[in-house]
């Protein structure tokens, strides 16, 4: 490297937010998803939301209507501390339900029989009834989400809110400045107050392992130090679980556990709250894809939920009735290194 | 034992039957079966600083096992941490191959001395070598502490320990720094130098 290339790497900052790119999002997510279901032990579920993804591929590249913020709502909620497009407060049109109902139109088809029963139920819904659903999906009223219409109900919310915000972030940047800022709770998503996914570590300035957290709704990433728990913000209390073949000799089971401990997707676990949130890295296998990754990596989290630790990431694409009975988590100190 | 829906979901291996997956008519089973094939592998992540260099860059160190259950603990890589300021993530070659030189066979892990006249290096406790340091200090220090000058006639009060220097470590943080120079200035060492400086 010359020193001019040092140079220019030096001052590169790290940005705190990174919006989604609409173009490549749901495409990349639909053929990680294809990509993983073969020989998975969950490959009809994997193809039916790879369905879903193109779906939301083909429906946000035509765009809709969406109400964003205007400069002194956005001003107001950043001097809060709070999200721009918070879903408590952004204003919803009807076009996530137009873009439910074309999901339905585009997966139904192709979906196994006991499935298309729910999704036709679904398509019929009245608007009414929608709206109450969404709000179950947005606000985690864990006892009245219908698990079943969730991740279509989620799908169409995801599109709004990555059009929403690939909106706002052109608009802010056509003025020279950053829509997304940090706010006062990292463990939510600093543009719409939704839980993340799961980490991704990303390549900045040709360093590896900068941490990313993936919102489940919105899909920015929010940069967060690594080791520092996603949900209560300690750092002496985690360990990173990733999975490891269960039989073989003592030599191979060693290397294999060697590798173990450095695979793509673990789990962050922290003692001190008794949750987890999935981490991907990216340097370890580049085709990890949040959403996809997360969804395929489901044998991870049935064995970490066995050793009594909550999921504190949220997948649209598979909610549990249960999820969200563990305790709400504690805000994060923005001063805690 | 009481036991709520959650615990009896989980102590049932049935962790996906109250998910999306089952209420749309898919079977968990063959994902539950998938379960039996793995097992855990645990790892932490720990930051340290880079012993080499007066840089003092930022390392993760990965350690897989887990010391609760009696199983030994080994670093399995190393990395520059890309949170630190100083080295957002980047490593020189030397300091990426800083995990052979912990694992080395010849790295020397407690204090040694070579006393006067031998040429052998004998290993001491930490409590030995750190009274050893503290006798020589306080030996130099009572044989050549300045205590008073004088300078127009008056006398002056200065506690000056001119013979002896203090070479403060360059992976300090603030508050490790600043112990570092209250320490060796109450003391009245004058000569005080930081590795960093370098």
């Amino acid at each position: 490297m010359s020193a001019e290339e040092i140079a220019t790497l030096g001052g590169g900052e790290v940005p705190f937010f990174r919006a989604p790119e609409p173009a490549t999002l749901f495409a990349e997510r639909q053929m990680r998803l294809t990509q993983l279901a073969r020989g998975h032990a969950l490959a009809d579920y994997l193809l039916l939301m790879a369905a879903v993804a193109k779906s939301q591929h083909r429906l946000l590249a035509a765009g809709g209507s969406v109400v964003l913020p205007d400069a002194a709502t956005l001003a107001a909620a950043r001097a809060a501390g709070k999200p721009a497009l918070a879903i408590e407060r952004l204003p919803r049109t009807s076009w996530w339900r137009d873009v439910l109902r074309a999901i339905i139109d585009d997966v139904a088809p192709t979906a196994p029989v006991a499935t298309r029963a729910a999704l036709s139920a679904l398509r019929n819904e009245p608007d009414d009834t929608l709206e109450r659903r969404a709000d179950d999906v947005l606000r985690e009223h864990v006892a009245d989400v219908d698990l079943a219409a969730a991740p279509f109900v989620g799908a169409a919310l995801q599109v709004y809110w990555v059009h929403a915000l690939s909106q706002l972030h052109a608009r802010v940047a056509a003025e020279h400045g950053d829509a997304i800022v940090p706010g006062a709770d990292l463990s939510h998503c600093p543009a719409c107050g939704s839980r993340p996914i799961a980490s991704i570590t990303r390549t900045i300035n040709n360093t590896p392992g900068h941490r990313y957290l993936h919102c489940s709704l919105c899909s920015g990433e929010w940069h967060r130090v690594r080791t520092d728990c996603t949900c209560c913000g300690a750092s002496t209390a985690l360990a990173y679980q990733s999975l490891d073949y269960a039989d073989g000799g003592s030599d191979v089971a060693s290397q294999e556990a060697a590798r173990a401990s450095l695979a793509a997707v673990q789990a962050e676990t922290c003692d001190a709250c008794q949750h987890y949130v999935k981490i991907m890295h990216t340097d370890r296998d580049p085709m990890v894809e949040v959403g996809a990754d997360d969804l395929a990596g489901v044998t991870l989290d049935l064995l970490v939920s066995e050793t009594g630790k909550h999921r504190f990431g949220r997948n649209l694409m598979l909610l549990f009735s249960d999820e969200a009975r563990a305790a709400p988590p504690v805000p994060a100190d923005p001063g805690a290194t | 034992m009481q036991m709520n829906r959650r615990d009896f979901l989980r102590a049932s291996g049935a962790g996906l039957v109250g998910s999306s997956l089952v209420a749309l008519g898919f079977s968990p089973t063959a994902a539950h079966a998938e379960t039996r094939n793995f097992k855990l592998a645990r790892t932490t992540e720990a930051r340290s600083i880079c012993p080499y260099c007066s840089v003092s860059c930022g390392v993760v160190i990965y350690t897989l096992g887990d010391k609760a259950k009696n199983v030994k603990s080994s670093i399995v890589h190393i990395e520059g941490d890309p949170d630190h300021p100083v080295n957002r993530g980047t490593l020189c070659p030397k300091g990426a191959g800083v995990m052979d030189m912990i694992q080395s066979p010849n790295r020397v892990k407690r204090p040694q001395v070579r006393e006067p006249g031998s040429n052998e290096w004998k290993t001491i406790s930490w409590d030995d070598a750190l009274n050893r340091v503290a006798k020589h200090m306080k030996a130099d220090r009572d044989a050549n502490l300045i205590k008073t000058i004088e300078k127009d006639g008056k006398s002056i009060t200065v506690n000056r320990w001119n013979t002896s220097a203090f070479l403060i470590s360059s992976a300090s943080s603030n508050e490790a720094g600043y112990l570092s120079v209250k320490v060796a200035r109450g003391l009245g060492m004058v000569a005080l130098d930081t590795q960093a400086r370098i």
